[in-house]
This record gives C-alpha cells, structure tokens and sequence, in this order.
C-alpha cells in the first residue's frame, strides 16, 4: 500500500525542484515557438507538453508511490487513450492518401 | 464488524473498510479510475482535433493567429504554480492546518486568476469576432469555413476545461474553508488527495491544450 512506502524526507523540496523544472519546460515550450520551426516546432512542443504532464504525474500526483492497482488504473485510462487515438489515426492517415 | 488496532485515534474510517489504509486505497483508486473517463473525454477531442489539424493545416495554422497565445501562456503558468501549491498542501501534516487551508486557498485563487485571464481573453475574441455564429467576422479568414471548424474545437475544449476548472476551484475552496475549521485535524485527508489529483489532472490537460490550440500558429 502507498501508505507504507518510503515518503520523501523532504517533500517540500520535491515539489519546489519539479515546479522550477516545470517553469523552465515552459519557457522552452515558448522558445520553440518563437523559433518558428513549422511542423517539427509542434512535435517538440506537444513532446515538452507530454513531459510537463509526466513530471506532473510521476511527482505531484504521487504515481510513483501509488500501489500497483492504482498504477494499472493510470495505464488504463492511458491504454484506452492509445486505443482510441491508434483507431481514428488508422482510419483518416488511410483513407485520404 | 471490528476494526483493526492500527487504526490512528479519530480517524474516520466507513463502516465497509476494514481500516484506513484501505479506505484511502479505494478513494484513491476511484478518483483514478474517473479521471481515466476524463482522459478518453478530452483525448476524444483531441484526436479529432489533431485529425483536422493533419487534413486542414494551412486553415487552422492561419485560424490559431488570431488567438491570445500570451494569455494562454501565462495561464499555462498559473496552473502550474496552482499544481505546485496543491502538492504541497497533499504533503502538510494533517495537524497543520492553517498552512493546508493557506495552499488550498492560494490554488483556488490561482484558480480564479486562470478563470479571470480566460474571461479577459474571451472577451477580446468576442471583439475581434472569431465567436463562431454568435461574433463571427468571416471575412477575415482565406478559408473561413474550415476557421470556424478550428475555432468550435477551441471554445469545446477550452470552455470544458474551464468548466473544470471551476468544479476544481469549488471543491478546492470547500477544502480551504474546512481545513481552516481543522475539520480534518483527527482524521486522513483522503478527500483532500483526491481532489488534489483531479486539480493535476485540470493542469494536464491544460499543458495539451497549449501547444495544440495555441502554439500551433506562427508568432
């Protein structure tokens, strides 16, 4: 159970050092965009986006302590998310070429 | 039903739990699996989105010109700030409660300052008439029709998310006022976990909206 993992002696600092990294994710997030790089700048946004919202989950939302019934509650919501997107993906990238 | 020793005095455990531990596991586990929903909710959107984006490039890259994308940016920053303030009240000894009630208030008021730079933002979409039927100028579009499909996905995704958002700051704001209370002094703050990770859960969704609605458009 979550309750009888190890928690961080220093929570506070966690939070402070993933808040901070999550700022200067931010930043690199407008910086891509101010370089206006075309379709490659929109893949590297939406990747530092995908990271922000790892770090949000790993760190804030205490995955990384969850037990593994709450892990498996994460990767499904994930999975059907992969399942709906590799769905509608393969039928509209076929169908109009 | 007899509950088990290690009980902590005061706490308040549900007649179906056996004891604490597992009562937290299940309000955690049912949180997770509603916002596993959520995720297919906004994902459903998403795609579509992102399946237009693909299809109608050029269009809705013009069409995302015309957004606010410092608002959205500075938004981006207010909820993550609020995210950082509701980790911390999550990991406060449940003893403190002022310092609880304090980061509780200071997410729902970030939270508020995320709703008032929106409404700010609407306000000048609505004056710059990209409000879809109701304040639309098509003539500033080359391809209005396909403009418009882009701005019904922003005020969809965005006005449901800042529908979100509001639900977060009310529960957020009850937590506030009952923490300062001490309402939770003897007892577990499961519910103060649980709407901890559906506020995160409003800042993830957040952090793909920025990119794809407002970021995808030349500066």
């Amino acid at each position: 159970m979550s309750d009888t993992r190890t928690r961080s002696h220093h929570p506070g600092r966690t939070i402070a050092i993933i808040a901070a990294m999550l700022m200067v994710l931010l930043g690199l997030t407008v910086l891509v965009w101010r370089l206006n790089l075309g379709l490659p700048g929109e893949i590297i946004s939406l990747t530092i986006g995908a990271t922000k919202a790892i770090l949000v989950a790993w760190y804030f939302m205490n995955v990384r302590r969850a037990p593994a019934t709450i892990r498996l509650a994460v990767l499904a919501g994930y999975f059907w998310l992969a399942l709906l997107l590799l769905g509608t993906a393969s039928d509209y990238l076929t169908r109009y070429r | 039903m007899t509950r088990a020793p290690e009980i902590p005095a005061g706490a308040r455990v549900a007649h179906q739990f056996n004891d604490s531990a597992q009562q937290k596991h299940a309000v955690l586990l049912g949180m997770w699996t509603f916002l596993a929903t959520e995720v297919v909710l906004f994902g459903g959107l998403i795609a579509s989105f992102v399946i237009c984006r693909v299809m109608y490039g050029r269009a809705f890259s013009q069409a995302g010109s015309h957004l606010y994308a410092w608002i959205g940016i500075t938004n981006t920053a207010v909820l993550l700030t609020s995210s950082a303030f509701v980790a911390l009240a999550v990991e406060t000894d449940p003893g403190r409660n002022r310092r609880r009630s304090l980061l509780l208030s200071a997410t729902a008021l970030l939270g508020l300052c995320f709703l008032g730079l929106k409404g700010v933002e609407y306000g000048l979409d609505v004056h710059e008439g990209i409000l879809p039927r109701i304040a639309w100028r098509p003539e500033q579009f080359a391809d209005a029709s396909r403009a418009e499909l882009f701005m019904l996905f922003y005020w969809l995704m965005t006005g449901l998310h800042a529908l979100h958002v509001s639900a977060g700051i009310a529960v957020i704001g009850v937590l506030a006022w009952r923490s300062r209370r001490a309402e939770y002094a003897h007892g577990h703050h499961n519910t103060i976990e649980a709407a901890g990770l559906y506020w995160h859960f409003v800042d993830i969704v957040w952090l793909f909206l920025l990119p794809l609605l407002y970021l995808g458009s030349p500066p």
